[in-house]
């Protein structure tokens, strides 16, 4: 709901595949940020929890004529029939009509997990052990972001808690609206090649809302209709020939 | 009305079959659900004044301006200073993390010692006093016994403050070494310098001005020197007007990266140096002058002119077009050519080394903008620096007692080649560290130093710059009281050998006396994190001005050196006609089945140096593998009859090694490449001791390095 704060927005990302060389900056800054704790010794890419994930993608040629490119995966932030918030019955997946943030409320959630199925991105993650950290490090945390419990389904919220930072300085300095350059995500802020572009779609001069015209501008599996905000560049014609015939991700 | 079973019956099943509507068993499903729940795991967040502070990252040489946003003084998150002239600000996946470091579950708790290395004896706890007075006597009897070995420290972040007490305490003990890393990022600095003809100052890169770079292996994409300033520079080449070009043998994220790459043939990267250079010889595109600057010229020729293009083309799997293009490329404009060390898989061969870094002086890069920059010697207290001698440089079982600072910085090595390096009998290894490591099991006595971030850092130039820089990190946490600084633990080794104790005893102090020698140099100037213009040293009245300037987060950055004319070198330098003979030979055998190569990035090497957090991501994602995972191509796991995430043994001379294998197009056919690290989380000091992963089962080879080792591969 509209906080009275800002005017009706539609937040997004464009990352950019050819600029991205999948250092992973961006998963540590997200795990940080959101203070997720480290991984149990057991698990794997299946049970672990990385909301943003950052994967290889190659062209499938034979060496050396291969070509491999790094996909960062966040919550697609699905706009259209949102497939996990259909399924959820707790409520706890919503699409606030004010940002386009798809939000994900953790003490409602029972875990059932219907969502992690729906999503045809595979950008959600099931808490199946308490989470723990080495000792003394709990006072390294991040201050703003609940840690979650066990047994509950947490995903990237586009850095909800510094979109709440930004709005308190706003209606601080008696701002209607937040300043763009106060909200940006941790993955945004950190990527030392500068892959990523966020902002609001629903204002036309902004720098997202301009470069998402590009020809080149793509989104993984569009046929779905879900209208995802996270949008991809690339000048490459095998990844866009690949993300056009990709059936799942 | 007559009340039957029936009915009874009827009303319980219509009950609960009404019940299933309401929100009543979701609701008790739910609450189940959150009652399992072990709420009291979730830890109180940290409440209090939330301040930012300016500081670096201690965890690598490049010693990255970050700014710490913390929380009751206590840092809760990390990021990088966007935009700066200095370190270029932008922290790596490493950094972004540093802060979790101190709490890692391998941090020793004190001193430890082994009573014998190879007799299955585990670590005990001991007092530093009995630690002492244990280690004196080793160290006299070391000193007094020429056939004992020679003493030596082992400083894998050379060119610090630190490093020249190592290097004061040194001095005072006959015949010992002071031992830097193999695998320095700018090692080829170094054999330049050895090929000067005449006493010259340190070197850097001028990549700022320089029009193309060949890289032969070094991963300058991926945490190379100053991260970022090398993203800035070449990552987006179309940007910058720059050219980068990677010769390597399986395609890394540099050659990704990079505006071409060329897949060459492992172990052929001499004779491609040679064949470029016969292009450059043939067409007349080098210098002229330097006909009379390098002293061995007319060999050079003659040696050069036997690799025309075509068939070493052959050999390096390169074809003659584009070592020819190539060539031209690197003639044509203000170029640098890099041998590079990698932090896993070691030094090139020596002469590699020599014959990359001679086409350097044959472009006539020394000295010149856009090449070779000399860089000023860094102000110090203490002259008279003693020669670093690379680790796989020292002679085999010449070091009786060895102090290890800082464990790893960075890069890492096979413990067979530390091996080696000692006496018969293994003489004594001393290591100074925060965390227990794969290099713990090496040593008789454990120093738990303090952690990054609860020490004094310094940082000082970081590999390859152009211009030498200092910086200093303030503490941002209480040291643990086991810990044991290297300052003070150096001067309790002087003192229980009765050499007494010299200089400062207090790291700050140490940075203090650097910080005075720059202000009384009064060169350069001392750039602020906030990006404000910086201040020259000349403008600082005082030491305590000076040293406030670094304690805000300040950076200094040298003046440039004088321009200079290239002085006369050795091109071919020490290198012997049989050396040059095999020098150019392929590393894959035919008839080798699969060849090793060990991978990793920067600063995460080990399971205890890095974050909990970052360990998470090589786990929990195919981004990168951590201990325990190889890459090897789907064409060669075919034909093993090998599948995409299985698990594997893998054989070499030196040992087994299970793996869990990971199909990649990107890695050569025939070359099987293993992750040293970091361990998964959750791995347990003894685990971490006694396995240090694909580098244990790697050969090291005469000259020391371990790049390449013959195995064989079996499902498991």
């Amino acid at each position: 709901m509209d906080q009275g704060t800002q005017k009706k927005s539609r937040y997004g990302m464009l990352i950019d595949l050819d600029r991205c060389n999948g250092c992973g900056a961006c998963m540590v800054a997200c795990a940080v940020e959101h203070n997720v704790a480290p991984a149990e010794h057991k698990a794997t890419a299946r049970t672990g929890v990385t909301w943003l994930r950052v994967a290889p993608m190659s062209n499938g040629g034979e060496f050396p004529a291969t070509d491999t490119i790094y996909v960062p995966m966040p919550c697609q932030q699905c706009e259209k029939d949102t497939p996990c918030v259909a399924v959820c019955p707790q409520n706890a997946v919503d699409v606030d009509p004010a940002t386009g943030i798809v939000g994900q409320v953790p003490q409602r959630c029972l875990g059932c997990r219907y969502c992690m199925t729906a999503c045809p991105y595979h950008a959600r993650y099931f808490d199946w052990w308490d989470p723990q950290w080495p000792k003394g490090m709990e006072q390294a945390l991040n201050p703003d972001v609940a840690p979650r419990m066990r047994g509950v389904v947490e995903k990237c919220n586009f850095c909800h808690a510094r979109l709440h930072t930004a709005r308190t300085k706003a209606a601080a300095e008696g701002r209607e609206s937040i300043n763009p350059a106060d909200y940006v995500p941790a993955c945004v802020e950190v990527c030392p090649s500068k892959a990523i572009v966020f902002g609001d779609l629903e204002d036309a001069t902004s720098e997202l809302a301009q470069a998402v015209k590009h020809p080149h501008v793509f989104r993984f599996l569009e046929k779905l209709g879900t209208e995802s905000k996270v949008y991809y560049r690339s000048d490459k014609q095998w990844v866009l020939d690949k993300a056009k015939s990709l059936q799942t991700v | 009305m007559k009340l039957t079973r029936r009915d009874v019956l009827r009303f319980a099943g219509g009950s609960v079959l009404g019940a299933l509507f309401t929100p009543i068993p979701w609701k008790l499903l739910d609450d189940s659900s959150i009652w399992t729940q072990n709420w009291s795991l979730i830890p109180p967040l940290p409440r209090g004044p939330i301040t930012t502070k300016f500081t670096h990252c201690p965890l690598c040489s490049a010693g990255c301006t970050a700014k710490a946003r913390c929380v009751n003084g206590v840092p809760v998150g990390l990021s990088g200073v966007p935009n700066l002239a200095t370190r270029n600000g932008m922290l790596c996946a490493v950094g972004l993390a540093a802060h979790h470091v101190a709490y890692h579950p391998l941090r020793l708790s004190g001193p430890q010692a082994f009573t014998g290395k190879d007799d299955g004896s585990v670590l005990m706890p001991v007092t530093l006093d009995a630690l002492l007075a244990s280690l004196g006597p080793k160290l006299r009897a070391v000193m007094s016994s020429a056939s004992a070995g020679a003493v030596a420290v082992l400083d894998q972040r050379p060119g610090r403050a630190m490093s020249r007490r190592y290097q004061k305490f040194l001095s005072g003990i006959p015949g010992s070494m002071y031992v830097v890393s193999p695998s320095r990022e700018d090692g080829m600095l170094g054999t330049l310098r050895a090929l000067s003809g005449s006493p010259c100052g340190p070197m850097g890169f001028d990549f700022e001005n320089t029009k193309t770079v060949l890289s032969v292996g070094a991963p300058l994409l991926d945490g190379w020197g100053v991260p970022e300033r090398m993203q800035v520079l070449f990552a987006d080449t179309s940007a910058s007007g720059k050219t980068l070009m990677q010769i390597e043998s399986s395609q890394s994220r540099t050659a990704r990266g990079a505006t071409t790459w060329l897949p060459v043939v492992p172990g052929t990267e001499a004779a491609l140096a040679l064949s470029f250079a016969n292009v450059i010889f043939r067409e007349g595109l080098y210098p002229k002058e330097i006909e009379r600057t390098i002293t061995d010229f007319p060999r050079y020729r003659e040696l050069v002119l036997r690799y025309h293009p075509h068939p070493i083309s052959a050999l390096t799997g390169v074809s003659p077009d584009t070592i020819v293009d190539t060539a031209r490329k690197i003639a044509g404009s203000p170029s640098i050519v890099i041998a590079g060390a990698d932090p896993a898989r070691g030094p090139l061969e020596k002469s590699t080394e020599i014959l990359v870094a001679g086409l350097n002086l044959l472009l006539g890069a020394p000295a010149r903008s856009g090449g070779i920059t000399l860089r000023r010697e860094m102000p110090d207290v203490d002259a008279g620096a003693m020669p670093e001698t690379p680790l796989h440089r020292v002679p085999d079982h010449s070091i009786g007692l060895l102090i290890m600072d800082g464990a790893e910085y960075g890069e890492s090595f096979p413990t067979s080649l530390l091996k080696r390096k000692m006496v018969a009998d293994g003489g004594t290894v001393v290591l100074l560290s925060p965390h227990l490591s794969a290099r713990s099991a090496s040593a008789d006595y454990l120093i738990p130093t303090p952690s990054p971030f609860e020490s004094w850092e310094e940082h000082p130039t970081p590999p390859g710059a152009a211009a030498a820089s200092f910086s200093v990190s303030a503490p941002l946490l209480a040291p643990r009281e086991t810990s044991v600084d290297a300052v003070r633990f150096l001067g309790l080794l002087s003192e229980a050998i009765g050499t007494g104790t010299e200089g400062s005893t207090s790291p700050e102090a140490v940075l203090r006396q650097r910080s005075d020698a720059i202000q009384s140099a009064g060169r350069g100037t001392v750039y602020a994190p906030d990006g404000a213009e910086g201040k020259p040293v000349s403008a600082f009245s005082n030491g305590d001005e000076a040293w406030q300037a670094f304690l805000d987060g300040g950076c200094w950055v040298d003046e440039p050196a004088a321009p200079a004319r290239s002085g006369r070198f050795s091109i071919l330098g020490t290198l012997t006609d049989d050396e040059l003979a095999t020098a150019a030979r392929p590393r894959q055998r035919e008839g080798a089945a699969i060849t090793l190569t060990p991978t990793g990035v920067r600063a995460a090497m080990s399971s205890g140096s890095i974050s909990p957090i970052l360990s998470k991501i090589f786990q929990e994602s195919d981004l990168r593998g951590n201990s325990g995972t190889a890459l090897i191509n789907p064409t060669t796991a075919s034909q093993l009859g090998i599948q995409d995430g299985s698990a594997a043994v893998v054989r070499s001379r030196k040992g087994t090694l299970q793996v869990r294998l990971m199909l990649d197009p990107a890695v050569r056919p025939g070359l099987l490449q293993a992750a040293v690290g970091p361990w998964p989380n959750g791995t347990s000091g003894t685990e971490t001791m006694d396995n240090e992963g694909v580098l244990a089962i790697c050969e090291v080879q005469e000259d020391g390095t371990w790049r390449f080792t013959d195995v064989t591969i079996e499902k498991a």
